[in-house]
């Protein structure tokens, strides 16, 4: 046992561990779907499961707490790219080794229809809990899942047209 | 599964990495730190030039005191208590709620693809007795005998005549985001933003706007210069003005300067120089939230009350009415102001009454609604109205 794992407290690295196995996956393919970079998924979750372990009892519901630093996480860096970077940032967004018209149709989207979208049809949450884990309301949520919607079913559409 | 869906499920097909050994070994960023310091001193400097009346902005000045208020009269308070859990309709979500003489309105927007719709409730038996469909209503606000329901997916207004349960106007406002409201039986009063969710909140240019009653018709349209849209209580109505959290007092800072607007010239007349979170205003005090330190600069800050004679322009020092619990301010009576506290490891809100010269908590309601869920206070029935998940809490005090 190394002296970081000594530090921490055993019964809440194991929990930390069945969060993850259980539910890191869902978590990381929604960032993904989210922010269009496999990186950034990856770090934003990686950081936001390391800091629950360094707050360790602190923290009342780890499943959920990671998944709100986590989204917090990859829209910070989401926005500090577009801070440096200028204008229409979307271009890099790319979910690789899925059909291309996903990464078509999710670049369509703004980054809170993205968000608000990924996190209720994807990963199932409700309207509110949505609104907990991006920072917003559950009314601006509600648009935003369904003008989401709308812009994703007409891509479909238009895409079935030819 | 339709076929949304469906297309949002093929990112099941990219494999996901193991990321457990990184997240065991890596060394957790700190939090970004803030300016520190030199923050307080902007904010002090700031309040100094803002009290000498040193800026355009200035009218009058706030300076700080402890002094004590005269008593408040207020019926002895009966024991706070759950009087009714009033269900959604089905595929329904609560999202504001609002009295007026003998109902509570329920803005409830869709949890999906159907349509959403205005609930009346009866006061007496706390159950539905009237539904309008709606596509996206979000906002309400009772007056009398006119219920404003806003719709901000659709950047529209309808007025709703409460004899009739029908929809009497519609009244298409600028920009493309309606984010709060405001109602008395002089006018209405709404925050309204252009360039909302195309760049993010803060890139939003916003507008006050105001409707007179008697025709229906914008009369007012005032711009503010650049801030964040905040919550549906960045705008408020009381203690004899309009009041908007603003931007922020400097540079880098988070939150936004209270401001205080003339409803009849819709100019600004005063602002609170720090940085403020959020509001309550009630009859004759406006209740800000700030951080007990007064710098926000990291991820859990405590936070703190400071209480604002508006009468006589002075504010108490900060005060810790809950330690070591997440709350926020639901709304001010005559006798103080009510916090949604989530204390416990459930998910529900338990609201604490803060008296307003003692500056401690003299009642505590049962626990009810969903953390951090919508909540609203109506002083003069004495009510709390808290949204669940699919249902309205109602508590009576």
């Amino acid at each position: 046992m190394t002296m970081r794992k000594a530090a921490v407290s055993e019964p809440r690295t194991t929990e930390l561990e069945r969060v993850y196995r259980e539910d890191g996956e869902r978590l990381w393919r929604s960032l993904l779907l989210f922010c269009g970079d496999g990186e950034l998924a990856s770090d934003a979750v990686a950081e936001a499961f390391a800091q629950a372990l360094h707050r360790g009892d602190e923290i009342l519901d780890v499943g959920r707490w990671v998944w709100k630093s986590s989204y917090r996480i990859a829209a910070g860096e989401l926005k500090r790219r577009r801070r440096t970077s200028g204008p229409v940032p979307e271009t890099g967004y790319e979910i690789p080794d899925a059909p291309l018209e996903l990464s078509i149709a999710m670049r369509s989207l703004s980054p809170m229809q993205r968000a608000a979208v990924t996190l209720h049809d994807y990963a199932g949450y409700k309207l509110r809990e949505v609104a907990e884990i991006t920072g917003s309301t559950t009314s601006a949520v509600g648009v935003h899942v369904t003008r989401g919607r709308q812009k994703l079913r007409k891509i479909l559409e238009e895409s079935a047209d030819g | 599964m339709d076929e949304v869906k469906r297309l949002i499920r093929q990112v099941d097909v990219v494999g996901s990495p193991d990321l457990w050994s990184d997240i065991e070994t890596r060394r957790p960023r700190p939090p970004e730190p803030g300016p520190g310091p030199g923050r307080r001193v902007v904010v002090a400097v700031m309040a100094l030039l803002l009290s000498a009346g040193g800026t355009w902005l200035l009218v009058r000045s706030f300076g700080a005191t402890g002094s004590s208020l005269p008593p408040a009269t207020r019926a002895t308070p009966a024991t706070p208590h759950l009087a009714a859990e009033i269900a959604m309709p089905d595929g329904l979500v609560p999202s504001s709620v609002d009295v007026g003489p003998d109902a509570a309105w329920v803005a409830a927007y869709p949890d999906g693809d159907g349509g959403g719709a205005l609930l009346r409730v009866d006061l007496g038996t706390n159950q539905i007795v009237a539904t309008i469909p709606l596509r996206q209503p979000t906002l309400v606000r009772a007056v009398g005998d006119t219920v404003w329901v806003a719709e901000p997916g659709l950047q529209v207004l309808r007025r709703v005549d409460a004899t009739t349960n029908m929809v009497v106007a519609s009244i298409h406002l600028p920009g493309n985001w309606l984010s709060s409201m405001a109602a008395d039986e002089a006018g209405v009063w709404v925050l309204t933003f252009s360039g909302y969710g195309e760049r993010g909140v803060s890139s939003a240019t916003p507008r006050l706007v105001r409707i007179d009653p008697a025709t229906n018709q914008i009369v007012a349209d005032h711009r503010f210069g650049r801030f964040s849209m905040n919550d549906d209580q960045q705008l408020q109505i009381g203690a004899g003005s309009v009041w908007i959290l603003g931007g922020p007092v400097a540079e880098g800072d988070d939150g936004g300067e209270l401001l205080q607007i003339d409803p009849a010239t819709a100019r600004v007349v005063a602002t609170v120089p720090f940085d403020c979170f959020g509001f309550s205003v009630g009859p004759r005090l406006v209740w800000v939230w700030v951080p007990a330190d007064g710098v926000f600069d990291t991820e859990d800050e405590p936070m703190a009350v400071r209480r604002i004679d508006v009468d006589t322009f002075t504010i108490s020092r900060p005060f810790v009415p809950l330690s070591g619990v997440p709350y926020n301010l639901l709304g001010a009576d005559d006798g103080g102001v009510w916090l949604s506290a989530h204390e416990g490891r459930d998910a529900r809100i338990r609201p604490v009454h803060i008296d307003a010269n003692t500056l401690e908590v003299d009642m505590r309601a049962p626990a009810a609604g969903v953390w951090p869920g919508n909540a609203i206070l109506d002083a003069p029935t004495r009510t709390i109205w808290i949204s669940g998940e699919h249902a309205v809490d109602r508590i009576d005090y």
